[in-house]
């Protein structure tokens, strides 16, 4: 899995990927956004309110469950937990809380980018940022401790609570769906299930990771990982500029605000979280679905974070035509207390070297 | 012949290495080979020769590995 071709070829097809879920109705460029789509599961969970914010993701399902099924058949399967779960559930707020300032994950940067928003362009300079600060913190002792073996039960509780939401989502209308705004707009159930399946095996052999590929970069000087990124990226912007879709700008881009500083703090939080966190928020459902309760400690902390970023108006508002966009007064506070937690967290968390006498 | 080192924390490989400098032991670091782990965790690979002279500093400074392959 780590020839240079093969990887290439994969990421190829993440792009893909996004490329069908943006041509059957996924929002514009939020085709695959895994921080948005996990907090319009919140909202379909009515754990947060945001009425054009709510619809269970089949793309985040499948993700999880694609994990599970390519781990299982690969031995991969391992239950672990108990590495510093408070703190991962905290870490997982916070990448949540960076995510909603800047408008996306990582996924979505990239999305955004091939599209041509030069919003998430200067966004990509906090990221890198973030990640280099947390690389900076690993490479000062940062470590939440290994993740012990345990019951293969606790591995399994997230796969399974995943097959339930899947099943009653199709079988039921217990769950809100937005009627307007991004949550209204999505490709067909079983096209985005089987993409996100597609995306999760996909995420299980290559053990893709936004942070993970920077940080590999700068510890190892390994750009595997980047090279699958870099294919993703390269056939939507291909995609893109051949329906016409690509435009450079700032101003006008679909689900996005031009405030330069809190996009690039929405992501420098999103980046230093994802290195503390030991993944982006993709890798924490690959993680998840492969056993790591602390994956799953992770992925509470995002889908709760979510859920109080909307119901307490922390996330970004979105630029328009008679909106100027950016963060609210209360996303600015929570913005700066966030940057004081991680590094609170980063430095707390550093271990030191133990000579024998 | 080579040999990887494998670890359960990224501290770990990275106190590896500050003392394998140190001590001028040959190695790098490496994401851990995808056919050993399907963590995203980072390695230490370096010639066969130095793996007693690794032992040592794993040993003295008490650092925390999984396992130690032998590679052809």
């Amino acid at each position: 899995m780590e020839k240079k071709t093969t990887l290439a070829i994969l990421g190829g097809l993440i792009g893909v990927g996004a490329i069908i879920l943006a041509i059957f109705g996924n929002p514009a460029n939020m085709s695959i956004c895994i921080a948005c789509f996990i907090r319009d599961i919140a909202g379909g969970l009515k754990l947060q309110t945001a009425a054009p914010v709510q619809y269970i993701r089949p793309e985040i399902l499948g993700i999880i469950l694609g994990a599970t099924i390519t781990a299982l058949i690969r031995k991969d399967f391992k239950a672990t937990a108990g590495s510093s779960p408070a703190v991962r559930f905290i870490l997982g707020f916070i990448m949540m809380v960076g995510a909603l300032i800047f408008l996306g994950c990582s996924f979505r940067m990239i999305i955004r980018m091939g599209a041509g928003d030069l919003n998430a362009w200067v966004g990509l300079i906090g990221f890198l940022g973030g990640v280099a600060t947390g690389t900076f913190f690993l490479k000062k002792g940062y470590s939440l401790g290994k993740s012990q073996e345990t019951k293969i039960q606790s591995g399994f509780i997230v796969p399974i609570v995943t097959l339930i939401i899947l099943g009653l989502s199709l079988a039921t209308t217990i769950f809100a769906v937005s009627k307007m705004g991004p949550g209204s707009v999505h490709a067909p159930v079983l096209i985005s299930l089987a993409v996100g399946l597609g995306i999760g095996v996909i995420g299980q052999l290559t053990r893709l990771c936004s942070t993970g590929a920077f940080r590999n970069v700068m510890l190892a000087k390994d750009f595997n990982l980047l090279i699958v990124f870099g294919s993703f990226f390269g056939v939507f912007l291909i995609y893109n500029i051949v329906t016409g879709n690509f435009n450079p700008s700032f101003v006008g881009q679909p689900i996005a605000h031009t405030n330069t500083l809190f996009n690039i703090l929405g992501l420098y939080i999103f980046g230093f979280t994802g290195i503390l966190a030991g993944g982006c928020p993709f890798r924490q459902l690959i993680l998840t679905g492969q056993g790591s309760s602390d994956g799953a400690m992770t992925l509470l902390g995002l889908l709760l974070g979510a859920a109080f970023a909307h119901n307490f108006g922390l996330a970004a508002i979105v630029s328009t035509p008679d909106v100027v966009g950016g963060p609210t007064d209360k996303g600015v506070i929570v913005v700066v207390i966030s940057i004081i937690a991680l590094f609170v967290i980063a430095i707390t968390n550093r271990e030191k070297t133990k000579e024998k006498k | 012949m080579k040999i990887l080192v494998t670890f359960h924390t990224t501290f770990n490989v990275l106190t590896l290495e500050k003392y394998a400098k140190l001590e001028k032991i040959e190695g790098r670091i490496l994401p851990t080979p995808r056919k050993f782990s399907a963590s995203c965790g980072l390695s230490w690979m370096g010639p066969y020769e130095t793996e007693l002279k690794l032992k040592e500093i794993i040993e003295k400074y008490n650092i925390e590995f999984d396992k130690i392959y032998e590679l052809e």
